[in-house]
C-alpha cells in the first residue's frame, strides 16, 4: 500500500559533482513529497588518518582542515539552495570516520528508509572501480540503496 | 487503489513529462526468487510513481547447468534438463506476469535469453529506463556472497542508476 508517510532518505554527499547528480536524480525520480532528506557528510579531513604520512607537518594539516571548513559550508549552502528551491525538508548531518560506515551508521540512526550514493566522489584516492563508499554501503546497509552512476565519462566506455 | 490504466503496451512508449513530478522508465530485474519479488515489491510501495513505465525483465540462468561436470558428454541429458528448466521458467514468467498484474500498474514482461547480468543491463539500455530496480540475490546457488553476480554486475555495469534492495534478514529463514 502506497502511503504517503513521512520517511528519512539518507544522501552521502561531498562537494563533488557526482553527489549533486545523485541528489538530483534522487529529487526526480524517487522523491516523495513527505520524505525527510539528510544529507551525511564526512569532512576530508576525517581521511587524512589512513595516510598518516601527511600528517607529520602540522601547518600542512592546519591547512587542510580551513580549506575542509570552508568547503563544508559551501556544501551546506549549496544544498540548502537546492532544497528551498524544491521546498524539501532536511538537515545536513555531519560525521566522522570511515565514509562508508559513517553513512551506514546514520541510515541506521535516523532510520532512513534508503541510502543514495553516487559512485565516485572528491576522494584523493581512487580505490575501486565502484568507490569505496557506494561499495561498502551495498554490503552494510540494512535498507535499499540507491547507486546513482554518473552519466557515461571516458571510464565507462566499454 | 485507482482502476487499472489502459494503456497500450508498445515498445515505443513515449515518456510523459509532468509539471511537477518525472515519469520514469523503470526495469525491474526479476527471477522469481524471494528477494527480486521483495525488491518488486518495494519498489511498488516506495517508489512507483503514477505513469512510471515498469518493465520487469527476466533473464534465465543456464550456465550452471553447462558446468556440472560429466554433463557435456551427454546430449540428451542437456535437452532433457533445458526441457524442465523451460518449464520452470514458464511458472516463474507466470508469477511475474500475476504479480504485475496485481499492482495494475501498466507494463511488461520482458524474457531475455544470454548471460544475465550483461543481457539485463544491455536490456535497460536498449528501453531506455531511467534506473533499475534488483535484489541483492537471487536463485543462484552462491549463497556466500552477499551482492550476487547478476546484481553485482548490473551494479558495476549499469548505465543508469540502480536500486539494490536487500530483503531483510528476519524474513529469509534458509538460502537457496
Amino acid at each position: 500500500m502506497a502511503t504517503e508517510e513521512a520517511r528519512n532518505v539518507v544522501i552521502a554527499v561531498d562537494d563533488s559533482e557526482f553527489s549533486e547528480y545523485a541528489f538530483d536524480f534522487y529529487i526526480q525520480h524517487a522523491h516523495r513529497g513527505s520524505d525527510h532528506i539528510i544529507l551525511v557528510h564526512v569532512p576530508e579531513y576525517y581521511h587524512l588518518t589512513q595516510a598518516p604520512a601527511l600528517l607529520t607537518d602540522p601547518v600542512v594539516v592546519a591547512e587542510l582542515i580551513k580549506e575542509e571548513e570552508v568547503k563544508v559550508k559551501h556544501l551546506v549552502e549549496k544544498y540548502s539552495e537546492k532544497m528551498k528551491k524544491i521546498h524539501v525538508g532536511g538537515k545536513v548531518k555531519q560525521m566522522t570516520g570511515k565514509v562508508g560506515e559513517a553513512i551506514v551508521e546514520a541510515a541506521k540512526g535516523e532510520n532512513a528508509a534508503m541510502i543514495v550514493v553516487g559512485t565516485r566522489g572528491m576522494g584523493k584516492i581512487r580505490r575501486t572501480f565502484l568507490g569505496s563508499v557506494s561499495d561498502y554501503c551495498l554490503h552494510h546497509s540494512p535498507v535499499p540503496v540507491l547507486v546513482c552512476r554518473h552519466k557515461p565519462v571516458s571510464e565507462h566506455k566499454k | 487503489m485507482d482502476p487499472p490504466k489502459v494503456d497500450p503496451i508498445d515498445s515505443h512508449v513515449t515518456r510523459r513529462k509532468m509539471s511537477t513530478e518525472h515519469c520514469s522508465k523503470v526495469l525491474i530485474a526479476m527471477d522469481g526468487s524471494d528477494h527480486s519479488n521483495y525488491a518488486f515489491d518495494w519498489y511498488m510501495d516506495r517508489l512507483h510513481r503514477k505513469g512510471n513505465n515498469v518493465v520487469v525483465a527476466h533473464c534465465p540462468d543456464y550456465s550452471a547447468i553447462y558446468h556440472t561436470p560429466g554433463i557435456s558428454g551427454d546430449a540428451s541429458l542437456i535437452a532433457e534438463i533445458l526441457r524442465e528448466e523451460a518449464v520452470k521458467m514458464e511458472i516463474i514468467i507466470d508469477k511475474l506476469r500475476e504479480r504485475l498484474t496485481k499492482t495494475g500498474v501498466p507494463g511488461r514482461i520482458l524474457r531475455l535469453t544470454g548471460k544475465p547480468g550483461s543481457s539485463l543491463v544491455k536490456a535497460a539500455e536498449e528501453e531506455e529506463v531511467d534506473y533499475v530496480v534488483t535484489g541483492t540475490r537471487g536463485l543462484g546457488k552462491v549463497s556466500r556472497a552477499i551482492l550476487g553476480s547478476v546484481s553485482d554486475y548490473i551494479v558495476h555495469h549499469s548505465h543508469v542508476p540502480v536500486f539494490v534492495c536487500q530483503k531483510p534478514k528476519e524474513e529469509s529463514h534458509h538460502q537457496v
